[in-house]
């Protein structure tokens, strides 16, 4: 099947209706480990309308303030689900939106084809024409300018050679300590940056698309950043820097 | 092996060993009640007894209910309050803190007022994200109330559809200081918006409404259950103005 994953089914509800005591945790786990939106909809659905279990979340949550969560071990829920939809949906809607992931393949299929064929015609008669003449160059025809929706997407989680060098490259004298978020992260809208930098100090904090474009930059003396803005799905990098010393650059996916 | 799987290990296989392993964070929960009045100070010994009874009592129960979706330790501490609450209930009488000398369950490392706000803050953000379907328009009314201007990534996130005149309009009406504006005007003007946006048709006074309702949930939570705080409208901006500047450069 394709975009959906076996989601193991979880009773997370008591005889009250409202969440059970390890539904609970399971908020509480999401909110220290930031994967609040890959609960359960169930979850969430519930939370969002019930002021009961979001003061119970908030009271178990103080609980465990003081409690270090690391986003290095392995989570029974949200490793598992990582790759999930966090809303399950019944036989039939999987048939239907299968059957519509089906055609809109086909169709594209056919336009891809269409503009290829295309294209070879176009390109085969610029090339008897320069033959002919040339001093004409070869100009960008209409199928050259469109643009394909599935390379976009691929061009979006495409890698930027330059600042691949930079996350891989760690031998600067003061390494700060990231703690978020860790590199490869796959984080939603969003983000929390922080970091740990000694001697204190204005830091900027710089957010790139992939094509190394900057969407942010911020200076800060704190040691985090809360980003809310809309990121498309795609790779990102970031980048901290004081004065003009590159400290760390990082690297995340935005689902 | 991780430490949650050894704690599941332990809970099929020795339970008892999993609650001695756990004492500390029974102990840390007391104590967090008797700060919060919950329990008397001289009380706490007989209070963790009580807790560690009621635990082994639970064991069964824990063993056919716990499946493993949360981590143990979580799943632990929900369970210790559970108890501290009922414990509480049995008792039912409220506790003069002023009358106590907590002296000893007091953490002068967290008093001071920085680190306070600090985790007062990530208490409000927490509290935030319970928010799901209604986050968006949650934050843009809390922008309007607390008169923080809004930015076009405000109204994006808010209604990605919105249309380019209704983005125009509301960002002159509020993208820059409208502090001059009342509740009434804010509410005149974005009302309309959230109804083509929402497909409904709220009077000007149920939007208002709404907010004030989201406001009061939000400051019972940061009040706490038992309460702890004494948060109001007023006292809530310094919490959302914090929310909304991650952008500014510090001075």
């Amino acid at each position: 099947m394709i975009g959906f994953s076996m989601v193991k089914v979880h009773n997370f509800f008591g005889e009250d209706a409202h969440l059970n005591e390890e539904a609970l945790a399971l908020y509480v786990d999401a909110l220290k480990l930031n994967t609040v939106y890959s609960l359960p909809g169930a979850i969430l659905g519930h939370v969002d309308d019930c002021q009961k279990c979001k003061s119970e979340i908030v009271e178990a949550l103080s609980l465990v303030e003081e409690q270090t969560y690391s986003v290095r071990e392995p989570h029974p829920y949200f490793s598992n689900n990582a790759n999930s939809t966090h809303a399950s949906f019944s036989l039939p809607y999987r048939i239907a939106a299968i059957f519509l992931i089906g055609i809109s393949i086909g169709i594209l299929f056919s336009l891809f084809r269409s503009m290829k064929d295309n294209q070879s015609v176009i390109t085969d008669s610029m090339q008897s024409v320069q033959v002919a003449h040339p001093e004409i160059q070869k100009s960008p025809t209409k199928e050259d300018g469109k643009v394909n929706q599935q390379k976009i997407l691929a061009d979006n989680f495409s890698e930027s050679p330059n600042l691949e060098n930079l996350v891989n490259s760690a031998s600067r004298s003061e390494f700060p300590l990231v703690v978020s978020p860790k590199n490869n992260a796959v984080v939603s809208q969003e983000i929390l940056f922080e970091w740990n930098v000694q001697d204190g100090g204005l830091v900027s904090v710089t957010i790139l698309s992939n094509r190394e474009d900057v969407l942010k930059n911020v200076k800060l003396k704190r040691s985090k950043f809360f980003f809310s803005g809309k990121l498309n799905p795609g790779l990102y990098y970031w980048k901290l820097e004081r004065e003009d010393e590159l400290l760390y650059v990082g690297k995340f996916f935005v689902k | 092996m991780t430490e949650n799987d050894k704690d599941i290990g332990l809970l099929r296989s020795d339970p008892h060993a999993l609650i001695l392993k756990y004492q500390e964070t029974v102990k840390i929960i007391v104590k967090k009640y008797i700060l919060a009045g919950v329990f008397r100070a001289s009380d706490f010994e007989d209070i963790v007894q009580e807790v560690n009874m009621a635990l082994l009592a639970k064991i069964p129960a824990m063993q056919l209910q716990y499946n493993g979706t949360s981590l143990f330790k979580t799943y632990f501490s929900v369970i210790v309050r559970n108890i501290c609450m009922k414990e509480h209930a049995k008792t039912n009488r409220e506790v003069k803190i002023e009358q106590e000398d907590i002296t000893g369950f007091i953490d002068r490392a967290h008093v001071e007022e920085k680190i306070v706000l600090e985790k007062e803050i990530q208490r409000f953000r927490a509290i935030l994200s319970l928010y799901y379907r209604q986050r968006p328009k949650l934050l843009l009314c809390l922008k309007l109330r607390y008169r923080i201007p809004l930015t076009p990534e405000d109204i994006n996130l808010w209604n990605p559809k919105c249309s380019f005149s209704d983005r125009e309009m509301l960002l002159e009406n509020f993208g820059s200081n409208f502090d001059r504006k009342d509740d009434v005007e804010i509410y005149k003007i974005i009302t309309p918006v959230m109804n083509k946006n929402e497909k409904k048709s709220n009077s000007i006074d149920a939007v208002r409404k709404w907010t004030d309702s989201k406001i009061s949930e939000i400051i019972q939570l940061l009040n706490g259950n038992p309460k702890k705080m004494n948060y109001n409208e007023d006292t809530l901006k310094t919490l959302v103005d914090d929310f909304f500047s991650p952008f500014l450069l510090e001075k």
